[in-house]
């Protein structure tokens, strides 16, 4: 059952990035990629490879809605795959490692920190496979960094709102 | 054999990533850069079903703006009619002139998608192979040129606008001739670059750049945009000049497939081998 339930969240999130998210822009150039969100807080609970999987496929169908050919396909299995790694480095000195994966089980400072370092590093793969190499490499590292700190605002918004109830 | 198997076993979430990963760099690299670029027919056809429906409701929002643009350009359009030009005929000459032969026509289109903030930007427009449009056509909107077709579907086509860095087009000054590649660098929608202009010509900002009749997409004479500032390139010999784009890729919207009748004739000649 949960499953269902999980596939349609991802469902609407991806509906929604390609018709709203992507129709909403800050400053002429910011743009949030909230569906990035679904890799931390669904995917996390399947198996490895069906991680990367599902990643390609979500980046994927995005792409074919938005028509942007594979961009968010390769940046979203990226963030994917990575994610382990950044996590890791966010939990050095953890006591618990079997917990879990999950979000729940980081303090909010460190669950903050993941979750603005994967956004970023996500945000860069997506930018520089859009120029497709790095010519312009202040331009993208300010663009990526305005608009990973635009997408997290919204995240942070959502954990706050999430840590209330 | 055994610790090969092992080692695959062990590596393989790397080598589905990998995998993954080429698949995905290889769907962009086929679609990035616009002279080698392949768009399948499927996917524009996708992008721009699914966009059609969003630009019908944006279009009520911006119909003020557009009847603007469609009437500057019938002001353009009349300033040109033959009732208001004046044959001066001085009773000295004859001219005939019945050797006219049409080599351009237009075909209008609606744009149901577009980017324009991004590095890598896109339009998508509501006329297909159907309607006669090919790869490699120009297109041009009521202010100047707006890019080149780049994959067409049966319904939809897809135009990589002169606002991406992949797509070079010739300009040339109107005043001087002198003429060089149009690229933009990728930073606002606003403003892109024509490169190349000798260094003794007398280029003043506020000069207007047309396209050149050697670029193979347009005809000479559409409006690409204003100079607006100069400086010289690495090899001091040449000008680089800033350029304001005539064409507001925020707010079009109509745009016009040029076919040419001789493209084909062209292509031939320039596509001849040497003996």
């Amino acid at each position: 059952m949960r499953i269902v339930r999980d596939i349609a969240i991802i469902l609407v999130l991806v509906l929604a990035q390609a018709f709203l998210f992507n129709e909403l822009f800050f400053l002429r150039f910011l743009n949030p990629y909230l569906y990035v969100y679904v890799v931390f807080s669904i995917l996390i609970r399947y198996p490895r490879a069906w991680q990367l999987i599902m990643a390609f496929a979500i980046g994927g169908s995005l792409d074919l809605l938005e028509g942007s050919a594979g961009l968010h396909a390769g940046a979203t299995l990226f963030i994917a795959f990575i994610q382990p790694i950044v996590k890791g480095f966010w939990s050095v000195g953890q006591e618990d490692p079997d917990e879990e994966p999950s979000l729940k089980n980081m303090s909010l400072d460190r669950r903050l920190g993941f979750l603005f370092t994967a956004f970023f590093l996500h945000h860069f793969v997506l930018f520089s496979l859009e120029q497709f190499g790095f010519e312009n490499f202040v331009d993208l590292l300010k663009q990526t960094f305005f608009s990973s700190l635009f997408s997290f605002t919204f995240v942070v918004l959502y954990q706050l709102w999430n840590a209330r109830r | 054999m055994r610790y090969f198997l092992l080692l695959l076993q062990q590596s393989r979430i790397l080598i589905l990533f990998l995998a993954l990963e080429g698949l995905a760099i290889y769907w962009i690299a086929s679609v990035q850069s616009y002279p080698r670029s392949k768009f399948s027919a499927q996917t524009t056809e996708i992008n721009g079903r699914v966009s059609q429906w969003q630009s019908e409701l944006k279009a009520y929002v911006n119909l003020k703006v557009e009847n603007q643009q469609l009437a500057e350009e019938n002001l353009r359009m009349r300033q040109q009619l033959n009732s208001s030009l004046m044959v001066q005929y001085y009773g000295a000459d004859t001219i005939n002139d019945s050797v006219l032969n049409q080599r351009y026509t237009y075909l209008s289109a609606e744009i149901v998608r577009s980017s324009h903030l991004k590095r890598a930007n896109f339009i998508i427009i509501d006329k297909g192979s159907r309607s006669g449009v090919k790869r490699d056509m120009g297109v041009m909107g009521p202010n100047g040129v707006v890019g080149v077709v780049a994959g067409v579907s049966a319904n939809f086509s897809r135009v990589i606008p002169i606002i991406n860095s992949s797509l070079t087009i010739s300009g040339a000054l109107k005043n001087e001739g002198y003429f060089g590649p149009v690229k933009w660098p990728g930073r606002d929608y606003q403003h892109s670059q024509l490169n190349d202009i000798p260094r003794y010509s007398d280029v003043k900002e506020g000069d207007t750049v047309l396209t050149d009749g050697r670029s193979q997409y347009f005809p000479a004479g559409i409006v690409i945009g204003t100079v607006e500032d100069k400086q010289l390139q690495a090899d001091q010999n040449f000008y680089e000049l800033g350029l304001n784009l005539s064409t507001d890729f925020a707010s079009l919207r109509q745009v016009y497939v040029i076919k040419d009748f001789f493209g084909a004739e062209l292509d031939s000649l320039q596509n001849e081998s040497l003996p």
